[in-house]
C-alpha cells in the first residue's frame, strides 16, 4: 500500500511528523481487495482427477497456504471461492448451481481442467456430460490441462489473487466529461 | 439350462431368461457349493437378439464361481433376485436404468444413474450419438 504523506493536515511539526512514523492512509477499496485476496477459501469440490491435483496443490508437496488459499472448506457458506475441479455430469449441475448460490458475496470461480472448461473427452456426443461450468455458473479464471498441474492451480489462483486485487468495489467511476 | 462353457476354472451357464430366477435360487439354496455372494450384475446389448443380463456368483464357502447368462428381448421383463441378494437392488436400477430391462418384483425400480425426466436407455446401441454443438 503506497502511503502518501503531501494529504496530511495542517499541522504544528511535532504531531506531523508524529504522523508520518504511526499513521498509513490508505483506501477502503485497497485494504479491503488486499484481505480478501490473501485470505481466499475455497470450498472443496472435486468431482474427479483434477481434484487428486488440487489435493496435491494443498498438500505439503506444494502448499497452497503460501500464498493465502488457506482453508478448503466443506461448507459453501464459509467459503470464498468454488474451485470446479472435474466433469460436471447434467445430474450434478443443479447441485453445482445451489452450492454456488450459497456461497455469500463476493464470490469467485475457477474452471480447473479441460472439463471443467469446455467438456473435455465428453465434449461431443456425450449424453450425460455438461461442455463446460461456464454454461451454469461465471467463470473468473480458467486452468486449462487434463489435469493441470499443481504449478498450474498455483498460478491460477495468483491470477485470481490479482485480478480481487485491482478490481473497485467502493468507487463509484464518474463518467468523463467530453472535452 | 441350455449351455455350458468354461473358462479359467469358471463356469458359465447360458439359461433361458424364464428360468433366471430360478437357476439362481437352485444355485443359492444348493447344500454343497452354496453360491452365497453375488459378486456382481450386468448388462451388455447383443443388438437383435436383446439385452443379455448376466449374474457372478461366488460361494464364500469354497471358493468357487459361477456365472449365468440370459438373453431378455426387447419388451420383457424377468424376476428381481432381490429377495435372495439384496445388494442387487441398486444393480437392478442400474440395469434398468441404462439398459430398460424391467425387474418384476424390485421394491423400487427406478433411474439411479441419469436425472429423473431422462428420456431412453443411454447403453442401447440403439439410443445412438448425441450431439450437444
Amino acid at each position: 500500500m503506497e502511503i502518501d504523506h503531501s494529504i496530511l493536515p495542517e499541522l504544528p511539526e511535532e504531531f506531523r511528523s508524529e504522523l508520518k512514523g504511526n499513521v498509513a492512509l490508505t483506501t477502503i477499496d485497497k485494504v479491503a481487495a488486499w484481505a480478501r485476496s490473501n485470505s481466499l477459501w475455497p470450498l472443496s469440490f472435486g468431482t474427479s482427477c483434477c481434484a487428486i491435483e488440487m489435493m496435491s496443490a494443498a498438500s505439503a508437496k506444494y502448499d497452497w497456504s503460501r500464498f493465502g488459499f488457506e482453508v478448503a472448506r466443506a461448507t459453501p457458506r464459509q467459503a470464498d471461492l468454488v474451485i470446479v475441479a472435474g466433469t460436471i455430469t447434467k445430474k450434478m449441475a443443479p447441485v453445482l448451481k445451489r452450492l454456488y448460490d450459497q456461497i455469500p458475496e463476493p464470490k469467485y470461480v475457477i474452471a480447473m481442467g479441460a472439463c471443467a472448461i469446455g467438456g473435455g473427452p465428453f465434449r461431443k456426443d456425450s449424453y450425460s456430460v455438461v461442455n463446460g461450468v461456464e454454461q451454469i455458473i461465471p467463470v473468473d479464471v480458467y486452468i486449462p490441462g487434463c489435469p493441470p498441474r499443481p504449478e498450474a492451480l498455483l498460478q491460477g489462483m495468483i491470477a485470481l489473487q490479482q485480478k480481487i486485487k485491482h478490481q473497485q468495489q467502493y468507487v463509484i467511476l464518474k463518467p468523463k466529461k467530453d472535452e | 439350462m441350455s449351455e455350458t462353457t468354461s473358462a479359467y476354472g469358471i463356469k458359465t451357464w447360458s439359461v433361458d431368461s424364464t428360468e433366471w430366477k430360478t437357476t439362481l435360487m437352485s444355485r443359492f439354496k444348493d447344500k454343497e457349493v452354496r453360491m452365497n455372494m453375488l459378486v456382481c450384475l450386468w448388462a451388455v446389448d447383443r443388438k437383435e437378439a436383446g439385452v443379455e443380463v448376466c449374474a457372478h456368483l461366488r460361494s464364500v464357502k469354497t471358493g468357487d464361481q459361477l456365472v449365468v447368462k440370459t438373453l431378455v428381448s426387447d419388451g420383457v421383463a424377468i424376476p428381481s433376485v432381490f429377495d435372495i441378494w439384496e445388494g442387487a437392488e441398486l444393480y437392478e436400477d442400474e440395469i434398468y436404468d441404462l439398459f430398460g430391462v424391467k425387474f418384476t418384483g424390485h421394491p423400487f425400480l427406478r433411474r439411479i444413474m441419469m436425472e429423473e425426466d431422462f428420456s431412453g436407455h443411454p447403453l442401447l446401441k440403439s439410443y445412438g450419438k448425441v450431439s450437444q454443438d
